[in-house]
């Protein structure tokens, strides 16, 4: 167990830069997820610490020891590093059995052959697959393999956990199943975990802290709560959520000693409290974000609120995604029912003042 | 519409059927030939058809033919397992290396090893005898057991490598997380999964070695240190052709690899298209 710190990480592969100075720093015993599309540099990020790869700048400490820094070269190998690897495919040896994949890291140790047996049994019982112990990889399920790959990684008690989307080759009843299995198994075993996905829904619901990776650098990093209600800029707000955030382009203008925007669609009044948090911006041009469940559907015409004209309901089971036109922009909102709202008919629709985000159009950075 | 395209389909089968019957009528006649001669006598091999079924079958041209050729095949023997069993190791090791462990400049190398394979023996004739006389080797059987051990190497190497690129690094990089080094995973993860290769390159250098004649022709002297295709040709007689002899030793000579290709040949079709 041990806190890992990452300063200023920068990874090329020649040319391309696939990690640029990247600071992360992850408590003990914290589970953080690295999240972000692919070709972000999340797993870049992850084996550059497992220390597959050299690093090109910066440093990476586990904890009070330094790992790697390439301006004083330093570089332990990965065998010296104390981390335990969940590859996406497993990487289960298919000429050993499931005792002998999850017992290999201790023989590699030549720890002896009774102590082997014993804790290989226990991470087994911990993973409910101590009855396939002399099974070979071959008969084995996606899920049973993925719980081999677990049990190998936790019988070592290494200092940290990195797990590269783990979850990716399981179908999706499996995946939200082993989702919670996994976050059980980490508060169990206390490990400092960091955990890659690309899946932005297992990344709120499984980490600590979740770090949106995006284009080589960090965007932001956080609860899963403040991501998802205080985006720092536009990245995070449109990656985070399903459906997506809503984003409306417009000005910022004075009117009658009101701040508006100028949705082209609607002129939106900011209430005061949003004004007050307002930061100097120099530029004029901005982006709306508001959340699909942060929108009101209403017959009638309330202040500050514009017209827009239902094009299709989706049922997602729990609740509908109705998406809505007007002036050539597309809105979604979910709501729990429909019965009031009818495809092809128009609607007003008021936006919570409470949950509004304002960005620079520019730069994307949140102005709240 | 639909009962003509079905008669087009059965015409073009039965053509297709003929004319592989054909081929394989025509390939296959040499063997029968060889087969039917082998089992005639002298005088008959003079009065029949070379592919006309013996009259009076006799097995005496097959006895006295291995009895000549027991020294020999003892040494292609030698030269197959000895040969087979080195280029395989370090084709293996090297094969590895070149997937597996890459270095800066190794893709050159690999380049350099696999360029050995395309220089002709003729060329390498005369350069060979004078390396083994040099270390006393010319006219030995030994020095076509040193020769075949490192020309083995590089197709082997080349198969190895081309099999082992099959094998995910994800593998390797988990034993490497797990503690592993370059030896313990070699040992423990890529040997064990190296049973195809190995059968792939073995079958390759067993008929390689085994139907070779130029070197066995240039570096050795004498039946006691001849491979077994050098001492077929020497049955030919000087001035009389005994054909059933020639043909009966002929087929002692094809028996192993005839074998070999008919019960492991889609092991060497995986070796040509790098499928384990």
């Amino acid at each position: 167990m041990s806190s890992l710190t990452i300063k200023g990480l920068t990874i090329r592969y020649g040319e391309t830069i696939a990690v640029e100075n990247l600071d992360l720093e992850v408590k003990d015993k914290e589970f953080v997820v690295l999240v972000g599309p692919s070709g972000c540099g999340k797993t870049t990020t992850m084996i550059g610490i497992a220390g597959l790869i050299g690093i090109d700048e910066g440093e990476i400490w586990f904890g009070n020891e330094l790992v790697v820094c390439p301006r004083n070269n330093i570089f332990k190998i990965p065998q010296q590093r104390e981390v335990a690897m969940v590859f996406q495919d497993y990487a289960i040896y298919p000429h050993m059995t499931v005792f002998g994949n999850i017992a290999f890291p201790l023989e590699i140790r030549k720890i002896n052959k009774r102590e082997i047996e014993v804790r290989v049994e226990k991470a087994a019982k911990l993973l409910k697959i101590e009855n396939l112990l002399n099974r070979k990889p071959n008969e084995l399920s996606g899920g049973q393999r993925q719980r081999v790959a677990l049990g190998r990684a936790i019988v070592r008690n290494p200092k940290i956990f990195l797990m590269d989307e783990p979850l990716a080759n399981l179908d999706a009843k499996l995946r939200v199943h082993a989702r919670v299995e996994l976050k059980k198994l980490q508060q169990e075993l206390d490990t400092t975990t960091i955990f890659v996905t690309h899946d932005q829904v297992e990344a709120m619901t499984m980490g600590d802290r979740v770090a949106v990776m995006n284009d080589s650098h960090l965007e932001q990093i956080g609860k899963p709560a403040e991501l998802y209600n205080n985006p720092r800029n536009r990245f995070v707000a449109g990656f985070i959520g399903s459906p997506s955030m809503n984003m409306f382009e417009g000005r910022l203008k004075e009117e009658k000693g009101n701040l508006v925007i100028d949705l082209r669609f609607c002129i939106y009044e900011l209430p005061k409290k949003i004004r007050g948090l307002m930061k100097k911006t120099i530029s004029r041009e901005v982006t709306l974000g508001i959340r699909p469940e942060n929108i009101a559907i209403t017959k009638e015409s309330i202040r500050n609120c514009f017209e827009a004209t239902v094009t299709y309901i989706e049922l997602t089971g729990k609740e509908y995604n109705i998406y809505l036109e007007t002036g050539g922009v597309a809105i979604v909102v979910t709501r729990s029912f429909t019965h009031d709202l009818k495809v092809g008919n128009k609607f007003w629709l008021s936006l919570n003042e409470e949950k509004i985000n304002i960005f620079d159009k520019k730069l994307g950075k949140s102005l709240l | 519409m639909g009962g003509n395209k079905v008669k087009n389909i059965k015409i073009n089968r039965i053509i297709l059927y003929i004319l592989l019957g054909f081929f394989v009528i025509l390939s296959l006649l040499p063997l029968w030939s060889s087969v039917v001669t082998a089992l005639k006598t002298s005088k008959e091999v003079i009065i029949t058809t070379p592919i006309t079924f013996p009259l009076h079958p006799t097995l005496t041209p097959l006895r006295e033919s291995f009895d000549y050729l027991k020294k020999p095949l003892t040494n292609s023997l030698v030269l197959v397992v000895s040969g087979t069993i080195t280029s395989c190791f370090f084709a293996s090791i090297l094969g590895y290396v070149f997937s597996k462990r890459r270095f800066p400049g190794s893709t050159i190398l690999l380049i350099l090893v696999i360029l050995c394979l395309y220089i002709p023996p003729q060329v390498q004739l005369i350069p060979m005898v004078k390396a083994m006389s040099k270390v006393g080797l010319y006219g030995d059987l030994g020095s076509l057991v040193l020769l075949y051990m490192l020309f083995g190497i590089p197709m082997s190497t080349f198969i190895f490598k081309t099999l082992y690129d099959e094998i995910p690094d994800s593998f390797i990089n988990a034993a490497k997380v797990d503690g592993a080094g370059t030896w313990t995973i070699y040992q423990r993860i890529i040997l064990p999964l190296s049973v195809i290769p190995f059968v792939v390159a073995a079958i390759l250098q067993v008929t390689v070695i085994w139907n070779d004649y130029i070197w066995g022709l240039v570096l050795t002297r004498g039946m006691a240190n001849m491979p077994i295709t050098v001492a077929i040709a020497n049955l030919k007689g000087s001035f009389v052709a005994e054909w059933n002899l020639q043909m009966a030793g002929s087929l002692w000579v094809a028996l192993p690899t005839l074998i070999i290709f008919i019960f492991l040949g889609k092991y060497i079709m995986r070796g040509y298209t790098g499928k384990i």
